[in-house]
């Protein structure tokens, strides 16, 4: 057996963590599993006592660890996607979908080493559909553009006229990158087809904020200068106010996107899933302090 | 208004809708087939936000409205709207697509931080895609069933007999569970801080599946409602069932469903289950 293995981190080998974690780290340190290793690579030896407790033991290759004494685990595989299990024969497909998620669920919930913990229904942490998203944020007072989803198309027409509207996505009201982009789409195109759900959001211009919380502490960047986070970039009621929202969603480690303009800021997304893409040098190096477990 | 979202032949919103029509009570069905037809929903960010059209009359949601929900969690291409509209509408709902979802994996609702602490007992649980390598070490009877919230038999593990489909799932890990040979199977119902305990008869280790199955009024205890109670409060939720086995003196928790099916035990005439469900939500 490998030497004792201390990190973990569940992503895919093009997840911009995962590439810090191979080049700054030895590999006789962490361990790096793609959602392939995890559906058909592992071995799986857990047993919960009559007491509750638990202990997630997981053999891959040559290595073997335990999930409840590792000292850092990082989780990045946000669903397992169904090409992971095609190799299941067709009518267990979908249940060994489900069980490999419950069962996720479980083990990136049940280890005090795992940053992000898992909760039923989103393995990487509390990320609902958008229209969930902007509904909680005005319940603690930060401004949302105006939305309205609707099966009614009249209603949707009428909405998308009194707004400077764009439609986030037709029928799927989760942010994907694609939605994140939230692309204005051509009036006609999308309202001719009447039947289905539509997501509609005013469309709000102005300039671009990002606030990466991590363990509770903001880091913010402006559009025009990304390169350097500084918390003096927003007034502090409105960054209580964020993360008083990132309280709510009980993440660890999160990015809210808001649009600045006269009047005020308006909150556009949450994701539980920051840095996609690593691209500044601030960026690269808090990772590489979260991958130490040193944030 | 009472709105009853799922599908018009599920039982139990069949059942719900008969109870509160002989009350005189008229349910607003919303299901996935009329949606869009009869029925239309709207979410805005304007108060009031949610909005339900009946027949061409507008339905503006509020606290008093109440929504039981038997939406299946694994459709969610096929009813995500209809769930967003029940996670973020200010009515009572029984219950929500994330409350449903928050006991969905049964590993996770045994260990002693979620549903119930370390002084009450659960059967020792093992999860492996290594069965061969570790059951026969331990010198107990097993059974199996799913840790998702997808339907599977839970069946007597026989290390001699043939085993369901449990080959055929390669490398998914199996949840296998110490069987408990007790004397008492209950189903016991939670409606808001009031439970109501069912004794299963079974010569099967999974009554569901038995014809022969019955189900008997049972009193219940300080024990029960004390472990109901510890439910209540650390998972948030007052309208749920959960599974106990008592062998002696000694209570063994099961699970947890948020989806409970009060109906399926309308025969047990001493307990007048689905009265007191009724009278819960109204």
């Amino acid at each position: 057996m490998k030497s004792k293995i201390t990190k973990v981190v569940l992503a895919s080998k093009e997840d911009s963590l995962a590439k810090e974690l191979t080049n700054y780290f030895d590999k006789s340190e962490y361990l790096l599993l793609t959602p392939e290793n995890v559906i058909n690579g592992i071995e799986i030896y857990d047993e919960i006592n009559q007491q509750g407790a638990a202990t997630c033991t997981w053999e891959f290759n040559d290595t073997r660890f335990c999930w409840q004494n590792l000292d850092f685990a990082l989780n990045r595989i946000r669903f397992l996607s169904k090409e992971l299990f095609d190799d299941f024969i067709d009518k267990d497909k979908d249940y060994a979908r489900s069980e490999f998620t419950a069962y996720l669920t479980f083990v990136l919930n049940s280890s005090a080493a795992v940053f992000n913990k898992a909760i039923p229904g989103h393995l990487c942490g509390y990320e609902p559909t958008c229209i969930e998203q902007f509904l909680t944020a005005s319940t603690i007072d930060i401004s949302i553009p105006k939305i309205c989803s609707t099966t009614v198309w009249e209603e949707a027409i009428s909405f998308a006229k009194q707004n400077n509207w764009k439609i986030i996505s037709k029928d799927n009201p989760y942010y994907t990158k694609k939605c994140r982009l939230l692309n204005t789409f051509e009036k006609n195109k999308i309202l001719n087809d009447s039947e289905g759900v539509y997501h509609l959001v005013e469309k709000i211009e102005g300039e671009p904020f990002f606030v990466t919380i991590i363990k509770g502490s903001p880091f913010i960047t402006r559009w025009q200068n990304l390169s350097s986070p500084k918390k003096s970039h927003m007034p502090s009621p409105i960054l209580n106010k964020i993360l008083r929202l990132n309280d709510k969603f009980n993440l660890n480690f999160s990015e809210i996107k808001m649009v600045k303009n006269k009047k005020g800021y308006f909150f556009q997304y949450i994701s539980a899933l920051p840095f996609l893409e690593l691209n500044i040098p601030w960026q690269k190096d808090i990772c590489i302090e979260l991958l130490k477990g040193t944030v | 208004m009472i709105f009853l979202f799922g599908h018009r032949q599920e039982s139990v919103i069949k059942f719900v809708k008969k109870k509160l029509e002989q009350k005189q009570i008229k349910p607003v069905m919303v299901s996935q087939e009329i949606l869009g037809n009869k029925v239309k929903l709207i979410i805005r960010s304007k108060t009031p936000s949610h909005i339900i059209i009946h027949k061409g009359r507008k339905n503006y949601i509020s606290a008093k409205d109440i929504i039981i929900n038997r939406l299946s969690i694994y459709e969610p291409s096929l009813d995500t709207f209809l769930n967003i509209f029940i996670n973020s509408c200010p009515a009572r709902v029984y219950n929500s697509y994330d409350t449903n979802i928050f006991v969905s994996s049964k590993p996770l609702q045994l260990v002693k931080e979620r549903v119930l602490d370390e002084r009450w007992k659960r059967p020792k649980t093992l999860i492996t895609n290594q069965k061969n390598k570790i059951i026969g070490s331990y010198q107990k009877k097993w059974i199996f069933k799913s840790m998702g919230g997808q339907r599977s038999i839970v069946t007597k593990y026989l290390t001699n007999a043939p085993r369901c489909n449990l080959e055929n799932l390669k490398s998914c890990p199996v949840l296998f569970q110490e069987y408990i040979d007790a004397h008492t199977c209950l189903k016991v119902h939670n409606f808001g801080l009031k439970t109501y305990s069912i004794q299963i008869k079974s010569n099967n280790t999974d009554y569901r599946y038995e014809k022969t199955t019955s189900f008997y009024h049972h009193n219940g205890d300080c024990k029960i409602r004390t472990i109901a109670k510890e439910i209540r409060q650390k998972t948030g939720i007052d309208y749920f069932d959960f599974d106990l086995l008592k062998r002696g003196s000694k209570y063994f928790f099961l699970e947890v469903n948020a989806s409970p099916a009060p109906s399926d035990f309308k025969d047990v005439q001493k307990s007048k289950l689905t009265d007191k469900f009724i009278n819960f939500l109204l």
